[in-house]
C-alpha cells in the first residue's frame, strides 16, 4: 500500500523521481515517460473540467491567463470528491484571491454559482395554488425558504449581460462597473438567473435567512429605509412572480 | 454511512443474460435517442457518476429510456484498490440508482483512483501481488453485498507496471472473479492496449478469463503513439481490436457488447454503424 501512497504523492507534485525505482523496466519507455502519461493526464483532465464550467471567464481573460490560473488552482487544490463535476466549484474563489480584476472575479463568481446550483439537490417548489389558500393575516407569519438549489449573489459589474452576450443573445456588452443583484436558482431542471433590484435582493436575503415575511420586511427596511417605498409598491407583484417562478421551496 | 453489510445479493453468480449490442449513453445524443428510440440498440450503458448526483431531470430521462432499454451502470470512482476505506456514501448513491434502474449488473475497474482522501480522476495501475489480491477480493465482496447486485470488474489499460507485481494481470483478474464471486467486464481494447504497452500475449489474456465470468465486453478506439498506446475512446475501433474481439467471442461465446466513445463524440449514426460492425463480427 505504501507504493500507492507514494505514487499518488508523486502525482500531486508532478515529480515521479521517488517512485521510479518501484516501476518495472520498460523496453521502450523510461520511468519518467511512463509516469508522465499519468501526471500529464491528471492535469489535462482537471484543466478541462475547470474550463468547461467557466467558458465566459475563459473568453474574457483569454486562454493563456485562464490556463495559468487554472493550473495554479490544480496544483494547490487536489480533488477530494469522487465526482469530477464538483472540482471546479471553488475555482471562482481562488481566482478572486489571485487575479486582480474585479470583472473577472465577478464573472467567475457568476459561472461558479451557476455550476453549483446545477449540482445542488432537488427541492419541491412552493406553488401558487398553495399561496392562494393563505389569508392576508397568515401571510406575515409565513416563511419562504429559497429552493435548495439557489444562490443570492451581489456583483459589482454587469456580468449577467456579459454572460448573456457570450451565450449568444446577439447583443454586445462591454464590461462596466455597476451594482448587480441576482438570484441564481434551479427550477424545472434549468438554472435561472433572476435579476433583482437592491431592495428585492435585501428582502429575499432576509427570507433566505429563515425569517417570516413580517420580520424580513422589517429587517430589510431597517437595513436601508429607502427600500420602504419600493417594497410597499412592489411587494404583491414580487411575491406573485417569485412564487410563480418557483423561487421558494415547500416548507 | 458505515461499512455494515445491509443487503444480500439478489442475482445468482455466473448468470449473465446476453443483452445484445449496446452503446454508451452520452449527452450529445440524449435528444436524438429519446426522439427516435432506435431499435438497432439493445441496451445503453451509463457512466454512473454522471447521474448519481444529478438533479431529478436526469433521473426522469433515465426512467423514460428505461421503458425501452435495459440500462447498465459503469463506474469510474469505486477506487477498489486504494489504501483508503471504501466510500459508503458513494456506494449508497450507486445502490440508489441501481435500484431505480433495476440494472442487471454494475461495473467498475481493476484499479485505484486516489489515496489519502485525494482523487486523481484516473484509473491508476495496481501492483499485482498476493496481498493486493486478497485485499481486493474482500472489498469486492463488501461492495457486492452492500449494493445487492452483481458486480463486474473491468480490466484496465495501463502505461506502467510495478516491479513488485508477481502475478500477471489476467491471472489476477480471473482469481478475483473466482474468489469474490463477481463477473468480468472484458474490455478488448484495453487488453490490446496493455498487451502492446507491456508486451504480453493478448490472446493468452483472453484465454485465461473464464468464459462464464465474462458478463460484458467493451470496445473502443485508442491512440497509438509509436512506443505506447493510450486508451483514448476518441475514434473508431481499430482492425486489430476487431480481430481480437472476433477471437474473444469465438472462444468465449457471445457476450453483451458495447462501444465506448467519450471524446470527439461523433454523430449518433456513426456509433450505430460501429455497433453494426460488432454484430457482423459475431454473426
Amino acid at each position: 500500500m505504501k507504493i500507492l501512497e507514494n505514487f499518488h504523492s508523486a502525482l500531486l507534485v508532478n515529480d515521479g523521481e521517488a517512485i521510479f525505482s518501484a516501476l518495472k523496466l520498460h523496453p521502450r519507455l523510461t520511468p519518467a515517460q511512463q509516469f508522465a502519461i499519468y501526471a500529464d493526464g491528471y492535469r489535462i483532465r482537471l484543466l478541462a473540467a475547470v474550463r468547461s464550467d467557466y467558458p465566459a471567464l475563459l473568453e474574457y481573460v483569454g486562454a493563456k491567463n485562464f490556463d495559468r490560473l487554472a493550473c495554479q488552482y490544480i496544483e494547490k487544490n487536489p480533488p477530494t470528491n469522487y465526482n469530477l463535476d464538483f472540482y471546479p466549484h471553488e475555482f471562482a474563489e481562488f481566482l478572486c484571491e489571485n487575479y486582480d480584476d474585479i470583472f473577472a472575479c465577478d464573472l467567475a463568481r457568476l459561472e461558479g454559482a451557476i455550476a453549483k446550483v446545477f449540482m445542488l439537490p432537488d427541492s419541491s417548489p412552493f406553488l401558487p395554488e398553495e399561496m392562494a389558500k393563505k389569508s392576508p393575516e397568515e401571510f406575515g407569519e409565513m416563511v419562504f425558504p429559497l429552493r435548495i438549489a439557489s444562490r443570492l449573489v451581489r456583483f459589482s459589474a454587469n456580468v449577467n449581460e456579459f454572460l448573456n452576450a457570450q451565450r449568444g443573445d446577439n447583443s454586445s456588452h462591454k464590461p462596466q462597473a455597476t451594482s448587480q443583484y441576482l438570484l441564481i436558482y434551479r427550477h424545472n431542471n434549468e438554472v435561472q438567473r433572476l435579476q433583482l433590484s437592491e431592495a428585492a435582493f435585501a428582502l429575499l436575503s432576509q427570507l433566505a435567512a429563515g425569517k417570516n415575511v413580517a420580520n424580513a420586511l422589517d429587517d430589510a427596511i431597517a437595513q436601508c429605509p429607502e427600500f420602504a417605498e419600493e417594497i410597499a409598491r412592489n411587494l404583491q407583484s414580487w411575491f406573485a412572480g417569485w412564487v410563480g417562478g418557483g423561487v421558494f421551496q415547500q416548507n | 454511512m458505515t461499512g455494515k453489510i445491509l443487503t444480500s445479493r439478489v442475482v445468482p453468480s455466473s448468470v449473465y443474460h446476453v443483452l445484445g449490442f449496446g452503446l454508451g449513453l452520452r449527452a450529445p445524443h440524449y435528444s436524438e435517442i429519446l426522439e427516435t428510440r432506435p431499435k438497432t440498440i439493445d441496451f445503453f450503458e451509463i457512466i454512473s457518476e454522471n447521474f448519481i448526483d444529478a438533479h431529478s431531470g436526469y433521473w426522469d430521462f433515465l426512467a423514460d429510456l428505461r421503458c425501452d432499454y435495459p440500462i447498465i451502470m459503469h463506474g469510474v470512482s469505486l477506487n477498489i484498490g486504494s489504501p483508503d476505506a471504501l466510500n459508503f456514501e458513494y456506494l449508497a448513491k450507486l445502490k440508489k440508482l441501481a435500484d431505480f434502474l433495476d440494472v442487471p449488473w454494475f461495473s467498475d475497474h481493476l484499479c485505484w483512483t486516489g489515496a489519502n482522501a485525494h482523487n486523481s480522476h484516473d484509473l491508476l495501475p495496481l501492483p499485482y501481488t498476493k496481498e493486493m489480491l486478497s485485499y481486493i477480493v474482500e472489498r469486492v465482496k463488501r461492495v457486492q453485498d452492500f449494493v445487492g447486485r452483481e458486480f463486474i470488474m473491468e480490466n484496465p489499460s495501463s502505461y506502467l507496471e510495478f516491479a513488485e507485481s508477481t502475478i500477471p494481470e489476467y491471472e489476477f483478474l480471473a482469481e478475483i472473479a473466482e474468489r469474490a464471486d463477481c463477473g468480468v467486464l472484458l474490455d478488448v481494447n484495453n487488453v490490446f492496449v496493455s498487451a502492446f504497452n507491456h508486451g504480453f500475449d493478448a490472446k493468452k489474456y483472453i484465454d485465461t478469463i473464464p468464459a462464464e465470468r465474462i458478463a460484458q465486453i467493451h470496445l473502443a478506439g485508442h491512440s497509438n503513439f509509436g512506443t505506447y498506446i493510450i486508451d483514448t475512446h476518441d475514434k473508431n475501433v481499430t482492425d486489430e481490436v476487431w480481430k481480437l474481439y472476433e477471437y474473444a467471442t469465438k472462444i468465449k461465446g457471445e457476450k453483451s457488447t458495447m462501444i465506448e466513445w467519450d471524446e470527439n463524440i461523433p454523430e449518433f449514426s456513426e456509433l450505430v454503424a460501429e455497433l453494426k460492425k460488432a454484430r457482423e463480427v459475431v454473426a
